[in-house]
């Protein structure tokens, strides 16, 4: 017998009770933690020193343009490829030595599926299955069914999005610990995609972790906890989305029954008047509404307008700013 | 019938396990069919076989009589065999996994709780059992065939050992093609160098008969180790197909050391 293979069994008859602890350890770790990830594609950059932790249980949205580093990110997750440095534990597994283990309770859904086009979905989600161990098909028949999922054509025939369903089912179906979407809605109808969030909304509710991966901002803004934003394979950010919104700088711009003082909202900390023309004021406000509506308050206002908080905005505002320096620069601190 | 990817593999290869099995058994059952014809030219097609060139004769699998079964059932069929399960083997193998990263399906596949040595194992387990079924396949048709043909005699055991000898090429070309699948960056690479090396091999192994000084090499040959015609007259060796499945045995290790440690290629 083997040193590695006595060392499995050894592994397999730890007692109860320390089964029990590991287990309880494993479930307080991260859902996704890396540190210091880096991945080269020989001189081009895939992503670098990316530190992530995405917590259980919450719907962490990862946001970036088209070869940022997202899908980098996930397949190095996922261990297809081998990371140049740093380290990544998934459910508090190490990827580099227990990627079968952690895929045992991950589901993958990428962008770009591709599958066993010979088959059709029913075989296909059978073969999985029974790679997976899942013998009891009536949740996979009930997902289908809320996605209108076409099973019994072949996969080859199928539309982008009804392929896409099939996707989704496959990840889903074992009813994993942690899902791993990169650009997954890609492809299916808006009404689709609203029963996709609902299904991720369900799935959130029963404890379960979701990694998304997305350039579209809207339905991160929609259905995520918090947000984590690469750029040029580096992350700039990481935040919950409240706390993005009330960092966030939002133009109000208010009309007062007669001219206002000049001198409205001078030392207001968080609020900054970009002008005033007679009875128009226009001002930028970064988290401190409830003192400028005060000082406001003062004057008889009969109209106000407050700037949308849109994920796009904050986006493209780290974008923006951070155009020139954003490979040297960590994170912003995450509030969560 | 997809319980794994095994049986999954078996399932996509039935299609080209009958082609190559029912393509392989209809050429024999030709083959067969028209040996008393040549049975009968008799003495008129010995002096033709001995007044052929050297380099003729190279390419006939080292037989000096199409009038004696055994010498015209290698000449004219059991020497096409490897090369046809070669074409077979080196399609399997550079698709198995080059091919599946190029159509984007072995991310999906590595998605799953399967190992990649798993991967690797059940893909040749399944490509090599194919294997084994055309040659039954083609041994069915042979013994049956030979059987209904005057003069045409085939001993089960003998013929059961150049199937080996032949499972034997088909082996080395698979596990040779998943290495390069496991090595090239592309499997049209791949499948090209594999080809260009299977044929070079085939003519390779027919010069060193005729050409000074080369046949020292024809140890390295693959081609070397399918003698079917010492095997039909009753030397029933078993060291060719030793040596070829123990290259095999080796060609997949490294493969499957490479796969396990290279990044899988993304689409």
């Amino acid at each position: 017998m083997t040193a590695r293979a006595a060392g499995r069994i050894f592994r397999a008859r730890l007692p109860p009770e320390r089964k029990a602890e590991k287990a309880n350890t494993l479930a307080t770790e991260p859902a996704i933690e890396t540190h210091g990830l880096t991945k080269f594609y020989g001189k081009t950059r895939g992503v670098e020193n990316l530190d992530l932790s995405v917590h259980r249980g919450e719907i962490y949205g990862f946001v970036g343009p088209n070869g940022a580093g997202k899908t980098t990110t996930v397949r190095l997750l996922l261990d297809l490829i081998r990371p140049t440095g740093g380290s990544a534990k998934v459910l508090g597994m190490d990827v580099a030595r227990q990627s079968t283990a952690i895929r045992a309770r991950v589901g993958f859904l990428p962008g770009e599926l591709r599958m066993y086009e010979s088959l059709t979905g029913r075989q296909l989600l059978r073969f999985f299955g029974s790679v997976r161990g899942v013998t009891d098909m009536s949740y996979v028949d009930e997902l289908a069914e809320r996605l209108s999922a076409e099973l019994d054509r072949r996969i080859g025939t199928l539309s982008r999005g009804n392929k896409q369903k099939i996707g989704v089912l496959q990840a889903l179906m074992h009813r994993p610990d942690l899902v791993l979407f990169d650009e997954a809605t890609s492809g299916l109808d808006p009404l689709m995609q609203q029963e996709l969030y609902a299904i991720l909304d369900e799935y959130r509710g029963q404890g379960g972790t979701v990694f998304f991966s997305s350039h579209y901002l809207n339905e991160v803004e929609r259905i995520c906890d918090r947000v984590g934003v690469i750029r040029a394979g580096t992350l700039i950010l990481s935040d919950t989305l409240e706390s993005l919104q009330e960092k966030h700088v939002r133009r109000l711009r208010l009309e007062f029954a007669e001219p206002p003082p000049p001198d409205l909202f001078a030392g207001l900390a968080g609020v900054q008047k970009e002008y005033q023309d007679g009875t128009t004021v226009q001002a930028l406000i970064q988290g401190n509404l409830a003192a400028a509506l005060q000082e406001a308050a003062r004057h008889t206002v009969v109209d106000i307008e407050y700037e949308e908080r849109r994920l796009e905005d904050i986006f493209l505002q780290y974008y923006d700013t951070r155009e020139e320096s954003h490979a040297a620069e960590p994170a912003a601190q995450d509030s969560a | 019938m997809l319980r794994n990817l095994l049986l999954k593999t078996l399932r996509d290869q039935r299609i080209p396990i009958l082609a190559y099995g029912l393509g392989l058994g209809a050429l024999a059952l030709l083959v067969i069919s028209i040996y008393p014809s040549f049975a009968e030219g008799g003495a008129e097609l010995e002096e033709v076989m001995e007044n052929l060139p050297e380099s003729y004769k190279a390419f006939t699998g080292g037989v000096l009589s199409l009038t004696e079964f055994d010498g015209y059932l290698v000449s004219q069929f059991l020497i096409v065999l490897p090369l046809v399960l070669a074409i077979f083997a080196i399609i399997e193998g550079t698709g198995a996994l080059r091919g599946e990263e190029e159509r984007g399906t072995m991310d999906t596949l590595l998605s799953l709780p399967i190992s990649r040595t798993q991967v690797v194992i059940h893909k040749a387990a399944a490509t090599l059992l194919s294997i084994v079924l055309v040659l039954a396949i083609v041994g069915v048709v042979l013994m049956l065939s030979a059987a209904l043909v005057e003069g045409a005699e085939l001993a089960p055991a003998n013929l059961a050992l150049v199937l080996l000898s032949a499972f034997g090429m088909g082996a080395f070309f698979y596990c040779f093609a998943l290495f390069l699948s496991a090595v090239l960056p592309s499997r049209r690479l791949a499948g090209v160098l594999g080809a260009a090396v299977t044929v070079g091999a085939y003519f390779f192994d027919a010069f060193t008969d005729i050409v000074d000084g080369l046949y020292a090499y024809r140890v390295v040959g693959p081609f070397n180790y399918f003698n079917p015609l010492p095997i039909l007259r009753d030397d029933l060796m078993l060291t060719d197909p030793a040596v070829l499945l123990g290259v095999s045995v080796v060609l997949l290790l490294a493969a499957l050391f490479i796969f396990q440690r290279r990044d899988i290629a993304g689409i």
